[in-house]
């Protein structure tokens, strides 16, 4: 089964929070995603296709930040545990789970990365003006990896940074 | 190509590159008529087809230059060391005057380089030539002979062009231009052929042209012009001079009838010189390569379905399509496979501009420039091989008085050479050189931290070192090499081709480093093995053989596993320790013997599932530094199987050994 996200908001300014400092209502379009309990968001535009979790293969050596890779469409895409990168516990895989495979620029190359959500839940517009720095009780998490949260109907949902910088493979132990 | 400019300009490179070839022969064989007519030709060929595509200053050099070798040709000139010289500049100022563009005037820069290097020329072979600033435009076609009698002629030209050749890039106004250089002409156009609007297609050239032409021309002049308009209506016919034309009766009435005989040109002659072969864009090849790369993907998908239902008809057509593609790609990658030398090619150049910039004697000598790699390697290959040429002439060869004193020949010898073995192709440079000063290395890489002052290391490590980031043992900084990014960007390149260097050296008998590169980039034959429950590739030019392992391992000194194959006594790695997959409690596991790194040495594996086409993907760059892996490849069920590297398998392991000791 394939889902095709269908943006016909793609033309919504993203990060273009202010002008000339001063908040403007820009808003977003955002694919909103379940993880350990938690609700996560991403840029709609960088998500290339949702697709059914697949077999992936094992890279043998290759550390905790991409242990395994898959074939998406005869490319090979690695498959990040963001789980393990946000410093939570592995998880089971659940029949609800979906891989998001999307696409950023890391170091100037761009490049296709697979993440394991438990369940993909919805597309969401929301203002830029919204977001707000995690609050307190989200210190447990690395916060280089977030731009903010932000409040949907009573819920709240954790926007990931949005060109995946924190998965830069230098410099770090990523690799290792 | 994209557009016949572009074209032009690939030729033109060709073209440079044969007059260069020439030239050097020259410097070595001054009275090499062959070469000289080599050179002549390729001059020829340039101005003719610069002129065509707008290439006006290039056209106005050349055939100032070209004038100079017409009289080495004929035996009033003689090659010099100098005019070798001035003529590889003048090579280069066409090659600055072909990046110019067409249609564009020169800068003052390019237009002070044209005068001094027609001035030199002019000096050196008593022509009379003059720059295209300096120039009358009438001067172009008396200077052939300047002092030939000037006799007259009066030429009857129909041009009526292709009518598709505009798409072509052909300019019928750059060689009406061209014809009006050549003597005094008049022009009528002929626009009978014009349709009515409603069939007129504004891409298209309806016009003909009849021009007249009076001036010193012969035949071959005219037919010059329209050397590449094959396809064409072209008529060229002398015509009695009339009284307006020419003061003086035309004394070369004798020549009429003979020349009438020939009354219709044949359509101008093509650059038939390519043989049977054709031009191809490298992104098409590179296209085809990747389609192909599927096609094998989706053929092991086919075969795996057919074995799953078993039907008869399936798998004879399953059979049959998967020997087509073999086949396919067999020839594919042949197209793709060019001979070493046209990067060998280029090197006599730079050896002759390095050894007197440097002031020592170098000869190079080239081995096996027939052996074929494919492209991809090729195109990468030159900037590495150019540093290595260049430490080997900056380092290397010592200055000649040192040579003397040695008992050297005064000239160095830097030698080239290329050969197939197996899978790999082996390029090597050497150099008869005062050899790694190993004792300096080891100063220097203590000196950067990149040893410590009581590690022992072997020659063979020290000379590896060469090769580390910022590594650099000239004591001045000199404009050839020593800024130390020279020889670690050429392990970057290499490690990129998935290929080793070696290197090996004798202090006072020189330097041989050698490249071993795979032959091909995009497919190989693998044999594919299972460990644990993952399957991973070995390349099948690395492996030697099979065997099985024994229940019973044999363990050696320092937990080194060894298996006695016939004779000898092989080592062996266990894979699925190395990749951290814990001990497999397999029975009737099998061994791999892969030769890596000039070894035998074996890798146990669960078992040998067999062999299969591999086409290589690259690994993102999460994966690409982990170390033994050289990509994946997509198998028939559309899972990933890594492709293993077994040279740095070893490496890996050997490093794994050495931090467990």
């Amino acid at each position: 089964m394939q889902q095709e996200i269908h943006s016909q908001t793609d033309t919504a300014p993203i990060g273009l929070a202010t002008v000339d400092g001063v908040p403007v209502d820009a808003t977003e379009t955002l694919l909103t995603f379940r993880m350990d309990g938690e609700r996560f968001a991403i840029a709609v535009g960088a998500v290339a296709e949702i697709i059914d979790p697949q077999r992936t293969t094992r890279v043998p050596n290759s550390g905790s930040l991409a242990p395994s890779l898959l074939n998406v469409r005869g490319t090979i895409v690695p498959l990040i545990d963001l789980r393990h990168r946000l410093g939570m516990e592995s998880g089971e895989r659940l029949h609800s789970s979906r891989l998001l495979v999307i696409e950023i620029a890391i170091d100037g190359e761009l490049t296709k990365i697979a993440i394991m959500a438990d369940a993909v839940e919805d597309v969401i517009d929301a203002a830029t003006a919204e977001v707000e720095p995690i609050p307190d009780l989200g210190v447990r998490w690395p916060t280089e990896c977030f731009r903010g949260a932000i409040k949907h109907k009573g819920d709240l949902i954790i926007l990931l940074e949005e060109t995946f910088s924190f998965l830069d493979t230098r410099g770090s132990d990523a690799a290792l | 190509m994209s557009s016949p400019t572009d074209t032009f300009l690939q030729e033109a490179d060709d073209l440079l590159a044969a007059l260069e070839e020439a030239l050097l022969e020259l410097d070595e064989n001054p009275q090499d008529a062959i070469n000289i007519a080599n050179a002549f030709r390729a001059l020829h060929t340039l101005k003719g087809s610069g002129n065509m595509f707008g290439f006006r200053a290039l056209g106005d050099f050349i055939h100032h230059f070209e004038d100079c070798f017409e009289k080495v040709r004929n035996g009033s000139a003689f090659v010099t060391p100098d005019l070798v010289a001035v003529a590889l500049a003048s090579r280069d100022h066409i090659a600055a005057l072909l990046d110019l563009g067409p249609d564009t005037a020169l800068t003052p820069e390019l237009a002070e380089t044209d005068r001094n290097l027609l001035a030199k020329l002019g000096e050196i072979t008593g022509s009379d030539t003059l720059s295209a600033a300096d120039r009358p435009s009438e001067d172009t076609a008396s200077s052939n002979q300047p002092n030939a009698p000037v006799i007259e002629r009066r030429w009857h030209i129909r041009f009526r062009p292709e009518p598709g050749s505009l798409g072509m890039g052909v300019r019928p106004d750059l060689l009406l231009a061209e014809l009006s250089g050549l003597g005094r002409t008049m022009v009528t156009p002929q626009l009978d052929a014009v349709p009515g609007l409603d069939s007129y297609d504004p891409a298209e050239c309806y016009i003909a042209w009849i021009i007249e032409l009076v001036g010193p021309v012969d035949r071959a002049a005219i037919e010059d012009v329209f050397l590449f308009q094959m396809d064409a209506e072209l008529t060229i016919e002398e015509t009695q001079l009339e009284a307006q034309d020419m003061p003086e009766p035309a004394e070369n009435d004798a020549a009429l009838p003979d020349r009438g005989a020939e009354k219709t040109s044949t359509p101008a002659k093509g650059q038939a010189s390519g043989g049977d072969s054709v031009r191809v864009q490298a992104s098409r090849l590179d296209d085809l390569m990747n389609q192909l790369g599927e096609l094998v993907i989706a053929q092991a998908r086919l075969k795996a379905i057919s074995s799953e239902i078993d039907d008869p008809r399936l798998s004879g057509t399953a059979e049959e399509i998967e020997a087509l593609v073999t086949g396919l790609r067999d020839t594919t990658l042949s197209i793709r496979m060019l001979p070493v030398s046209m990067v060998f090619g280029k090197f006599r150049r730079l050896v002759r501009d390095l050894s007197s910039d440097l002031g020592k004697a170098v000869a190079l000598t080239t081995e096996g420039g027939e052996t074929e790699v494919d492209k991809n390697i090729i195109d990468a290959l030159t900037d590495p091989l150019v540093h290595m040429v260049r430490n080997s002439i900056d380092h290397g060869v010592e200055s000649a008085d040192i040579r003397a004193a040695q008992g050297k020949p005064e000239t160095a010898t830097i030698c080239l050479r290329a050969e197939q073995a197996g899978g790999e192709v082996l390029i090597t440079v050497s150099d008869d050189g005062g050899g790694l000063d190993t004792e300096a290395i080891r100063a220097r890489a203590i000196e950067r931290k990149l040893i410590s002052s009581d590690q022992s290391l072997s020659a063979a490590e020290l000379h590896q070192l060469i090769f580390e980031p910022g590594f650099s043992t000239a004591e001045t900084i000199s404009n050839v090499s020593g800024r130390g990014v020279g020889m670690d960007a050429v392990r970057g390149v290499i490690d990129a081709l998935r290929g080793t260097i070696d290197v090996r050296s004798r202090p006072g008998e020189g330097t041989e480093v050698t490249l071993r590169l795979p032959l091909t980039l995009a497919i190989i034959d693998g044999l594919m093995v299972r460990v644990d429950d993952d399957h991973f590739v070995i390349p099948l030019a690395a492996v030697e053989e099979c065997v099985d392992l024994p229940d019973r391992n044999m363990v050696h000194d320092n937990g080194r596993r060894m298996l006695q194959i016939r004779e000898s006594w092989v080592p062996y790695i266990d894979l699925d320790q190395l990749f951290g997959f814990g001990q497999s409690g397999a029975k009737g596991r099998r061994v791999v013997v892969v030769t890596a790194d000039g070894r035998r040495i074996g890798f146990a594996v669960d078992d040998v599932v067999g062999q299969l086409q591999t086409v290589i993907k690259p690994l993102s760059r999460f994966h690409r530094s982990v170390e033994g892996l050289a990509g994946a490849t997509i198998l028939g069920d559309g899972s990933v199987a890594l492709i293993l590297d077994a040279n740095a398998i070893v490496r890996r392991a050997d490093a794994v050994r050495q931090i467990a000791a």
